[in-house]
């Protein structure tokens, strides 16, 4: 299985927050390490008709049924191109799994607390209230996702 | 830590004996108040036992409510055993309910609201008390087993130190101490130890609450009292083991005792904070090893709490990952065959067939565990209907069938509460009062019957009742003051829909609101729950007569057989629970089968308007189709188009139309989209319980037997999915929610609107046969009546295999003898080009004969009349219009006669053959059928005697000595089992036999026949079986 490991232990207890960071379209998004179960590579997706629209589908992952979450929807963003195969990472939500799809799984980094902030005020619109932070590094920006928010279910 | 263990152990193990006992008791005990003075002992002794050793593992673990009422009903029962009691209504009913409340407290973990015992201690002494002075129970003298308890407890309630520290001994008790009370004996113990030091002794591993020295109080701490060494008495709290503590403090051990918890009909002071008969019942007494402390035993309950859901002696989790393994090895198994389809290896099949078996039976073997018999939710009915008569005056003869059918614990446990509320039902509206059922001329007592039966691999069980029936005018009334439906709606609606709307919500029919039913918890709510458990739900009444609920259920809710069709590429599961019929339109018939009301489609099925939706359109996958067909799809149509020029000249027009009339360009699509090659319209009549209608699919697939896993907290939304399942490749499919479908696609305002169904309803159900249609060419169509064939297989022409001048073919490891129709009747031959031909496959004379035709074409209902005459000749028994084409009725026995006379005689026909002349009536209204049973009869050397339906079959027997009656079951006028039955009660027919033959097959249609009072209940047709049983019967 396709399952890359979360990173090793860090011998002493990091400064920050150890987080995964993956790509959704053009924004790249944090989550807690240890939120993550899993990271899987995308298989084939069942679609759920009349699912909500953010429901990408639903996966097998060794004999339980797990919802995938499409990122991109979920962020209104554009859509994925066709080919494009992306990767499954699934977390933990109360009793079931979940799986959020994002492009690309780049890297697992320490983050320094002090480079957490808040997030701007500009960042409302209809996706702010998924993010808890922004991590500043060096080259880019990281949305920390808030995972509750994300999760939350809306069968409107 | 292993004593906390043993403890929690010896509880559950004394809850759960104690609660079978209880199971047991209320069927005895209604026995014993039927049996009245004439006492059956055993019985009587029984209960009396159960009961003394419930009180005593009550009394031994410190259950005191629980004792209490054991006791005093033990009492009872001994008064009744020496037959100074006689078990009267009024004694068995607080004997009832004592075992009741019992139970309760037995079955009570800790949460839950404290459960009073008063009312039936003081409804079980009163019965004591009636015939022979006082005798209370709790005040009689206790007996010997609990002498000691008793004892300690008596001094437990006098003790006065407990009284002073009632508040503090409550806590310490809710924080897993354990409270003793110490004698200090200044003559034992350690040599010149004082009181002071055996308090300082004990300081360090417990609390010393208070101490008594005589009647006073003393001072903590304490110093030694003057006037030399007293005995003193100790409040004390510990953690620690009585036995260690005995020992640490080196006291004698009856110098240490517990402090049982308190009495619940005592006062509870303030700091409890859920002050529970549970907590207080689990502290054990005297001699039970000690508690530990309170989060352990908090976990303890829980354990307890889950164990207790059912008397299974496995732990429940470990059984449900035993269910998922078993899931998990039928979904390897699927893989498995799917590799070996796709690669065909040879050396696969068998290690394929060996894991095919395996897992069939471990899969078994694992549900099987699980299996309940339906028997457990029954036997409860037999209170609950004695109970309710006695309230409501009627009188009740309750009859129960098939206790012993099993189904999957969950289903049980699920179906206690619906079969209730619908016996109760039965009960109170159903069944009339003594009064008016004589008025109405049926017998005082009313009929109640429940029964459980398998049936096609899914339960039914029926509740019937011979009472006032279901007042539809009623419900029309109450539907019209609701507003759920106007006066139009309702008078255009049949019988049978009418009665559905007894499951409205809020509708109740009962004239006024009883304390039993009619509380506006409808059948709504009960219909509700059953669907949740897969059940089916039916429902025919006839007012004056009485009401059939018939509730189809799947044996188990964890893997289910499943229909798998498929739509854009998707797979769908359809629970086959739900699947009434398949019926496929052929591309010729689809303009006058399916019509249109607006927008809303629908077929015409046996004269009713069934409403039909697309598949498509549920899943709302259409305009993705659409989207597509630019590119991909329209390659397909062409190709299909090829297909249909292929076909013979009638379809050439059909081809070119598929689609329902007015093909606007809603409808073009449905057509496009169609896949399967043959481009018919596949509709599965689903049942949604309510109501039934038709699901227009793509394409079917198999039927599986599938592993139900649920789906994620997003998509709970969906009402139309009831799951999902793991297919063979390892993707997901969904299962489809039929009752939710028709809820999200509005149907019951669809069905409603519907015209009220065709007049000719009625003559179309008797006597179909199921036929399969088969041509050698296309101008040419055959019927075969489907019930006489064992199976179909396609092969290819390269199969066959000339053998002594005749074709054969290897099947399965023997030679299977192929005839064609041809060489009996003069139809046209099979196609010496087509590659692939199909064998239709059925028994004759104890082995296997193939007739090899050119195509399958469907199989089909029929149940229109049959010429015998035009075209009758050896091998065709007649002919029919069936689709609109004359169609030639095929003889397979007599096709194999006629080529192979020789073989006859290694059928049961010969073997029975000599028949002495014995005088058969054959009864069968359809006079081909007749004749064709009359031609075989005395073909094998019977005399047969013809009538058309049951009255001029009465009249032959008057008539004419006859030695066996062969008869139909559905028949105008008098019906086959109604004939059974009345020959059954004349005593000049006595022993006469009587066959059943029928074109309809099931348990139920059997259990039916056989309760009329039928011999034999077989297939017409089967001339082998039957005249085989004719042998059997009038042999001496």
């Amino acid at each position: 299985m396709p399952a890359s490991e979360p990173p090793r232990p860090s011998s002493s207890p990091p400064p920050g927050r150890e987080l995964a960071l993956f790509q959704a379209g053009e924004l790249v998004c944090g989550l807690e390490i240890n939120c993550v179960q899993e990271i899987q590579r995308q298989t084939a997706i069942t679609a759920v008709p009349r699912a909500p629209d953010y429901v990408r589908g639903v996966i097998n992952l060794r004999g339980v049924i797990v919802t995938v979450i499409d990122l991109r929807r979920k962020f209104a963003l554009e859509p994925r191109p066709q080919d494009m195969v992306g990767q499954i990472v699934i977390i933990r939500q109360g009793e079931e799994s979940v799986g959020l799809l994002a492009d690309a799984v780049s890297d697992v980094v320490a983050a320094d607390e002090n480079d957490i902030e808040a997030p701007p005020l500009n960042l409302d619109g209809v996706a702010g209230r998924y993010f808890k932070g922004i991590y500043k590094q060096e080259q880019m920006l990281v949305a920390i996702l808030n995972v509750e928010e994300l999760l939350a279910v809306n069968n409107e | 830590m292993a004593a906390f263990i043993d403890d929690q152990e010896t509880l559950q193990a004394f809850k759960e004996e104690s609660l079978e006992h209880l199971n047991g008791i209320e069927n005895d005990l209604l026995a014993i108040e039927e049996a009245g003075a004439d006492l059956d002992q055993e019985l009587v002794n029984k209960v009396f036992r159960a009961m003394h050793s419930i009180k005593g593992g009550a009394g031994f673990l410190g259950l005191e409510a629980v004792k209490s009422l054991a006791h005093a009903a033990e009492d009872l029962m001994n008064k009744i055993r020496n037959a100074e009691l006689l078990p009267t209504a009024p004694v068995i009913s607080s004997l009832l309910e004592a075992a009741d409340v019992v139970t309760r407290l037995l079955r009570q973990t800790g949460d839950g609201p404290e459960i009073d015992i008063s009312a039936p201690l003081a409804a079980l002494r009163a019965a004591l008390a009636a015939p022979e002075g006082p005798g209370p129970a709790a005040a009689s003298p206790t007996s010997a087993e609990d002498g000691p308890l008793a004892a300690g407890e008596e001094e437990t309630l006098s003790e006065p130190l407990l009284a002073a520290h009632r508040a503090e001994v409550d806590n310490l008790r809710l924080s897993g101490q354990q409270i003793l009370l110490l004698q200090y004996d200044p003559s034992s113990g350690p040599e010149g130890r004082g009181l002071a030091a055996l308090l300082a002794d004990l300081g360090g591993v417990g609390q010393t609450l208070g101490v008594r020295l005589g009647e006073q109080e003393m001072a903590l701490p304490v110093s030694e009292p003057e006037g030399g060494r007293l005995p003193a008495t100790i409040l004390y709290a510990t953690l620690m083991d009585k036995e260690m503590l005995i020992a640490f403090a080196g006291l004698g051990a009856d110098e240490v005792r517990e402090l049982p918890a308190v009495r619940p009909d005592e006062p509870v002071s303030a700091p409890r904070p859920l002050p529970t008969a549970g907590p207080r019942e689990a502290t054990p007494a005297a001699p039970s090893p000690p508690p530990s402390p309170a989060p352990q035993r908090r976990a303890g309950d829980d354990s307890a709490k889950s164990g207790q859901d059912g008397s299974l002696r496995v732990n429940v989790r470990l059984l449900d990952s035993l269910m998922t393994l078993a899931g998990e090895l039928v979904l390897t198994r699927n893989q498995f065959l799917q590799v070996l389809h796709s690669q065909g290896r040879l050396e696969l099949e068998a290690v394929s067939q060996r894991l095919n078996l395996v897992t069939s039976e471990l899969q078994e073997a694992i549900m099987s565990t699980r299996m309940q018999p339906v028997g457990n939710v029954f036997n409860k009915f037999k209170r609950v209907v004695r109970d309710l008569a006695q309230k409501l005056g009627k009188e009740i003869e309750l009859s129960i069938e098939g206790g012993e059918v099993e189904m999957d614990k969950t289903i049980i446990e699920a179906l206690a509460d619906p079969l209730t509320h619908l016996v109760r039902n039965s009960v109170d509206h159903g069944i009339e009062r003594p009064d008016v059922r004589e008025r109405a001329g049926k017998p005082p007592a009313g009929l109640l019957e429940i029964k459980a039966f398998h049936e096609g691999g899914h339960v039914i069980i029926e509740i019937v009742d011979d009472g006032a029936g279901i007042d539809t005018a009623r419900l029309k009334e109450k539907a019209l003051g609701m507003g759920s439906h106007d006066r139009a709606q309702l008078d255009a609606m049949p019988e049978r829909e009418l009665l559905k709307l007894i499951f409205l919500p809020g509708l109740s029919t009962a004239r006024e609101v009883t304390e039993v039913s009619g509380r506006g918890v409808g059948m709504d709510v009960v219909h509700a729950n059953l669907s949740r458990i897969g059940g089916v739900f039916d429902i025919a009444s006839k007012k004056g007569r009485g009401t059939t609920i018939t509730i189809k259920l799947p044996l188990t809710l964890a893997i289910i057989p499943s229909l798998i069709v498929s739509l854009a590429g998707e797979r769908y599961a359809i629970p086959q629970v739900n699947l009434v019929e398949l019926v496929r339109v052929p591309p010729g018939r689809v303009k006058e089968r399916i019509e249109r009301i607006g927008a809303a489609l629908m077929i015409r099925l046996r004269g009713e308007l069934l409403p039909l939706i697309r598949l498509a359109e549920v899943l709302g996958v259409e305009e993705r189709m659409f989207g597509d067909q630019q590119s991909g799809q329209a390659q397909r149509c062409r190709r299909r188009r090829v297909e249909d020029r292929r076909q013979p000249a009638g379809r050439e027009a059909a081809g070119a139309d598929p689609a329902p009339p007015d093909p606007g360009p809603e409808q073009r699509q449905g057509r496009e989209r169609r896949s399967s090659p043959d481009s018919a319209i596949n509709i599965l009549v689903l049942s949604a319980g309510k109501f039934r209608y038709g699901l227009l699919v793509d394409t079917l697939l198999d039927s599986e037997e599938i592993v139900v896993k649920p789906l994620g907290a997003h998509l709970r939304g969906c009402q139309i999915y009831a799951g999902a399942t793991i297919q063979g490749d390892g993707r997901v499919a969904l299962i489809l929610d039929v009752a939710g479908i028709s809820k999200v696609m509005n149907l019951e305002a669809l069905a409603d609107r519907l015209p009220a169904r065709d007049k000719d309803m009625g003559q179309v159900k008797l006597d179909a046969q199921s036929l399969l249609l088969v041509r050698n060419s296309p101008q040419e169509q055959l019927a075969i009546p489907l019930i006489l064939i064992s199976r179909i297989e396609k092969i290819s022409r390269r199969q066959l295999e000339v053998t002594g001048g005749r074709l054969n073919m290897q099947y399965r490891g023997v030679s299977l003898p192929l005839f064609g129709i041809e060489e009996a009747a003069r139809v046209a031959p099979v196609s010496t080009e087509a590659a692939q031909l199909s064998v239709v496959v059925f028994p004759f004379g104890g082995k296997e004969i193939g007739i090899l035709v050119s195509e399958v074409i469907d199989i089909v209902s029929f149940s229109a009349a049959i010429d015998d005459t035009t075209h009758k000749q050896p091998g065709i028994m007649g002919s029919a219009i069936i689709m609109g084409r004359i169609t030639l009725l095929v003889d397979l026995f007599e096709v194999v006669a006629t080529v192979m006379p020789e073989w006859v005689k290694y059928t049961q026909l010969a073997a029975a053959g000599p028949g002495q002349g014995q005088h058969i009536l054959v009864v069968e209204d359809s006079a081909f059928f007749r004749r064709q049973i009359c031609d075989f009869v005395s073909a094998a050397g019977y005399r047969p005697f013809s009538a058309q339906d049951g009255l001029e079959g009465l009249a032959v027997l008057e008539r004419e000595r006859i030695d066996l009656v062969l008869t139909d079951i559905e028949m105008p006028n008098l019906d086959g089992l109604e004939l059974t039955a009345r020959i059954r009660a004349d005593s000049r027919w006595a022993g006469l036999p009587v066959i059943a033959v029928t074109s309809l097959s099931g348990e139920a249609a059997e259990r039916r026949g056989r309760k009329a009072g039928v011999d034999e209940y077989l297939i017409k047709l089967d001339r082998e079986k039957i005249i085989q049983a004719i042998g059997q019967h009038l042999r001496p």
